[in-house]
């Protein structure tokens, strides 16, 4: 078992080796071209001069209801309207997988949660999830304006999927805004995301 | 109608037992209980925390991997009692995608400590409640939560420890017999292990610490003289200078058998040349590591005899198999019609060359097999079946033959000889070879009573004894062609080929359609529901390129054309079959909604668990690919009245999967002298080995398992 277990790691380290690289704090985002769910084709580099914040997303997970139904999302995401800062939610679960929705599914899910990212992107061959080694939903990514990776992990430092957590829980993406906006280095820039696995 | 639901539901809720405390979540059953009958004040008592897990789904375990959250306990006791942190049984790693998850499956323990106070007064009982939480997940990811009680009786006596506890400590990691050092370089982490239990094992290392080994990244080593250097990927949160211990902990596993040992690492210098070869090898090569022999005692002439005997036989009742008789009834349709011509030679011929098909099929196959498990593969009989890709070309044949029996093409030798040149342009004789090589093909999945013994014992002895074995199978198979290659004149008994025969063909088609509907959902299972639309391509190309081959005039250009049309087809069906397809899957089997029996998948650690509870334990060995075990998961195993009976008697339901490749479970088929599914066991409670049942079972024989608390009436009345 092991032994397949070490090869089948092996296949994939050697498969995600670039995927390895990831998107690690501090280095250039990796660039990404996908289809939102309002039937445009969004890049990254559209946004070049602008900070962009990635959210991965999957609505049937229970992590992902937590920071919903709080509404925790909903704020951040208005928080980030204000700032000029782009909010790209990205929905990587392959069709038939937990989580994968048409494009209209996803209009329908902004609305009914009350969510306002500045596009949906959706990602049903897993490319630009795996581009950026998106483990879990949630998992952020928060790029500075120069394309390059100031944060990348969870969304919180409470990693359950029990609504109270939520009481007096520390928002790293909220962290990681301010200080930008501040001018300031990102004090934490990287932690252990947590949630349900991406659905590949 | 609705009373009888009605009484049948209060039957139910009688007839199942409600344990101790047990709380039944989504997927998960657990409950509380104290290692040992009491705890005395002043010491420390043990309470395990026990989980079953339905198959398929798994837990987390204190680092969770790239994914997943542990388990919690929030624990409310009286003032004086301080309970410890959990203790994690040995996880396992599970790699889906670029995400690589630390597990546990099947029925984990964990123990937590807790302090009595000196002041506790002897014959009272103490209540502590915890709100537990966990993550479970197959594909998708459920929290569960359940609150948990257990009364502590306070007393000097303890008593002994209760009989599950030794069974689960050993799923937990022990003290490493020997030494740890680690080296911490820029890009590398590298373990030092120098201990005798490592040799010939595979070993895995799982760190307490979150972020500081990339879970997806591989793990490499180099070992020499019982010292194993492991080099890993350092994560996010590796700070090469000031990391001074390293705890986790690491798996070692052999043959299937895995154990944990507790690492607590101290630093040491480590040789560059060593730290070098270990960062070139993760950058780059795997080590696929040799494996170990197997030894297994010598086998009596006796012994071998009955095993050929056995085997005879189950190749002969091999005939009568769903999967096997249409092609059995088409050979004799072919014997049947050189019979009424009188060519006692052709009779001959084709008999002789079928059964020679046959054998040399089986011969290959074993030579396969014994091939395979010297290179160190950890493969069974059947083991053709676990690659999609082999069921993928299995369904376009089955579809050619169907096609063909169903009389959309010919192969050239006119309808009256069809019978007999199954395939393409084979001929006749040809024809008959490949008749037998299909017929050992199809055979695999469906080898029924008599065989699984003695193919048990075949597989673990490789040799001339293991080869005489796939021989009698052959032998059997093939048996009543060679009876009629000796008398020919025999095969004047069957009936008169007439226009008969083109309908009974037609007919046939059907059988064989239906057999590649099944190889197809097997394929499904094993690949995913792209893996059909693929092979369904595939087999849909082969088709028409058999049929454009057949209408085309011969010579000229459109015989030409015909040809390049059928080739176009058959690279599209190669193309097909070559696709790359998803993993492989875990078969849970179809469950049907509702109340039903739940699960737990097998491993050998599952099964000692569950036995130590002091519960009956059915274990279940299958595959999706063995008709065998669909036709009794399907009319015995799934019947209501022996669910009741799994309920009535708090029977654990245990199943290993064997659709997939799996060395534990091949370990656990070997351990019991046979290499394939079907295999039930039965533990009654208490019993030291587990009662084999037949590899055909009925109703009356599982639900009677538990009444009697032996197989041995049940076998006996058993027709």
């Amino acid at each position: 078992m092991i032994r397949t277990t070490i090869a089948s790691l092996a296949v994939l380290a050697l498969a995600a080796t670039p995927a390895a690289a990831d998107a690690p704090v501090g280095a250039k985002a990796p660039a990404f071209t996908g289809l939102a769910s309002d039937g445009t084709t969004v890049s990254l580099a559209d946004y070049a001069g602008e900070t962009v914040i990635l959210e991965w997303t999957n609505h049937g997970c229970p992590y992902v209801k937590k920071v919903y139904n709080g509404g925790v999302m909903q704020d951040l995401q208005a928080a980030a309207a204000e700032q000029d800062v782009v909010w790209l939610t990205i929905i990587s679960s392959a069709p038939g997988k937990q989580g994968h929705v048409r494009a209209d599914e996803a209009n329908e899910l902004s609305e009914t949660r009350g969510a306002n990212p500045a596009k949906v992107i959706l990602d049903p061959k897993g490319k630009i999830g795996r581009a950026y080694g998106a483990v879990t939903t949630p998992h952020m990514f928060v790029i500075d304006p120069e394309g390059v990776v100031q944060y990348a992990g969870a969304i919180d430092d409470r990693p359950t999927s029990d609504p109270a957590s939520l009481e007096g829980a520390t928002n790293y993406v909220r962290l990681a805004m301010n200080h930008m906006a501040a001018g300031e280095p990102v004090e934490v820039a990287q932690t252990q995301p947590y949630g349900c696995s991406v659905k590949y | 109608m609705l009373r009888v639901l009605a009484s049948l539901f209060v039957l139910l809720a009688v007839l199942t037992p409600v344990r101790a405390a047990e709380v039944a979540t989504g997927h998960a059953r657990s409950d509380l209980v104290l290692a040992r009958e009491a705890a005395a004040p002043g010491g420390t008592a043990l309470i395990a925390f026990r989980q079953q897990l339905e198959t398929g789904w798994h837990v987390y375990w204190k680092n969770s991997g790239t994914t997943g959250q542990p388990l919690s306990l929030t624990w409310s006791a009286p003032e004086g009692y301080a309970v410890g942190d959990i203790r994690f049984p040995t996880p396992k790693a599970k790699a889906t995608g670029p995400i690589v998850d630390y597990i546990l499956d099947g029925a984990p323990v964990f123990f937590i400590p807790v302090e009595i106070p000196a002041t506790a007064r002897p014959g009272e009982r103490v209540r502590v409640s915890a709100d537990a939480y966990w993550l479970i997940c197959d594909d998708v990811c459920v929290p569960e939560e359940a609150t948990l009680s257990l009364d502590i009786p306070i007393a000097e006596d303890v008593g002994a420890e209760k009989a599950f506890v030794a069974a689960a400590r050993r799923t937990h990691p022990t003290p490493l017999p020997g030494e740890a050092t680690f080296a911490a370089e820029p890009d590398l982490l590298v373990l030092r292990i120098a201990s005798e239990t490592l040799d010939g094992a595979d070993i895995c290392f799982f760190p307490e610490a979150e972020g500081l080994v990339r879970p997806a990244a591989a793990q490499t080593d180099v070992r020499r003289d019982g010292v194993a250097a492991l080099g890993m990927a350092p994560d996010f949160n590796y700070d090469p200078d000031g990391l001074e211990r390293l705890i986790g902990v690491l798996r070692v596993e052999r043959n299937g058998r895995a154990v944990g040992y507790e690492i607590d690492a101290t630093r040491a210098d480590l040789d560059p040349r060593l730290a070098a070869a270990l960062a070139d090898r993760l950058a780059g090569r795997a080590d696929g590591g040799p494996s170990s022999g197997s030894s297994s005692e010598p086998v009596s002439l006796t012994g071998w005899l009955l095993a050929v005997g056995a085997a005879l036989i189950g190749g002969l009742v091999l005939n009568l198999m769903p999967c096997v008789f249409p092609i059995v009834f088409l050979k004799a349709a072919g014997v049947a019609d050189a019979a009424a011509r009188g060519e006692a030679g052709e009779v001959r011929a084709h008999a002789l060359l079928y059964a020679g098909g046959v054998l040399s099929s089986f011969l290959a196959l074993a030579a396969l097999l014994y091939g395979f498990r010297a290179a160190g593969a950890d493969i069974g009989w059947g083991f053709h079946l676990q690659s999609p890709a082999v069921i993928g070309v299995l369904t376009v044949i089955m579809t050619l033959v169907g096609l063909h029996l169903a009389g959309l093409f010919e192969t050239g030798a006119g309808l009256q000889r069809a019978g007999g040149a199954l395939l393409g342009t084979m001929g006749g004789k040809g024809g008959a070879f490949l008749t037998g090589v299909l017929a050992v093909a199809l055979a695999a999945p469906c080898v029924g009573p008599f065989v699984g013994g003695a193919l048990g014992l075949a597989v673990a002895q490789p040799g001339f004894g293991g080869l005489l074995v796939f021989a009698g199978l052959g032998l059997g198979l093939a048996g009543p062609y060679l009876l009629l290659a000796a008398a020919p004149q025999a095969a004047l008994v069957l009936p008169k080929p007439g226009a008969w025969m083109v309908r009974v063909r037609q007919a046939l088609a059907f059988p064989v359609f239906g057999t590649a509907v099944w190889l197809l959902w097997v394929a499904s299972v094993q690949a995913g529901e792209i893996a059909v639309l693929y092979i369904g391509g595939a087999a849909l190309a082969a088709g028409f390129a058999a049929w454009a081959l057949s209408i085309a005039p011969s010579g000229g250009v459109p015989r030409r054309a015909a040809q390049a049309l059928a080739a176009v087809a058959a690279l599209a069906g190669v193309f097909a079959l070559t696709l790359p397809t998803p993993a492989p899957q875990a078969y849970a089997g179809a469950a049907p909604a509702g109340g039903r029996l739940q699960s737990v998948a097998y491993t050998e650690d599952a099964v000692e668990t569950l036995r130590a509870y002091g519960r009956p334990v059915f274990v279940e060995f299958t595959a999706a690919w063995c008709v065998t075990c669909q036709f009794n998961k399907q009319t015995v195993l799934k019947r209501p009245a022996v669910e009741a009976a799994f309920r009535a008697a708090d029977a654990a339901y245990v199943v290993g999967d064997w659709t997939n490749r799996d060395p534990a479970i091949t370990a656990a088929l070997e351990a019991q002298g046979r290499s394939g599914v079907p295999l039930y066991l039965y533990y009654a409670p208490g019993a030291a080995e587990p009662d084999i049942l037949p590899q055909t079972l009925t109703v009356d024989l599982v639900a009677s398992l538990f009444e009697t608390g032996s197989a041995d009436i049940a076998l006996k009345t058993t027709p």
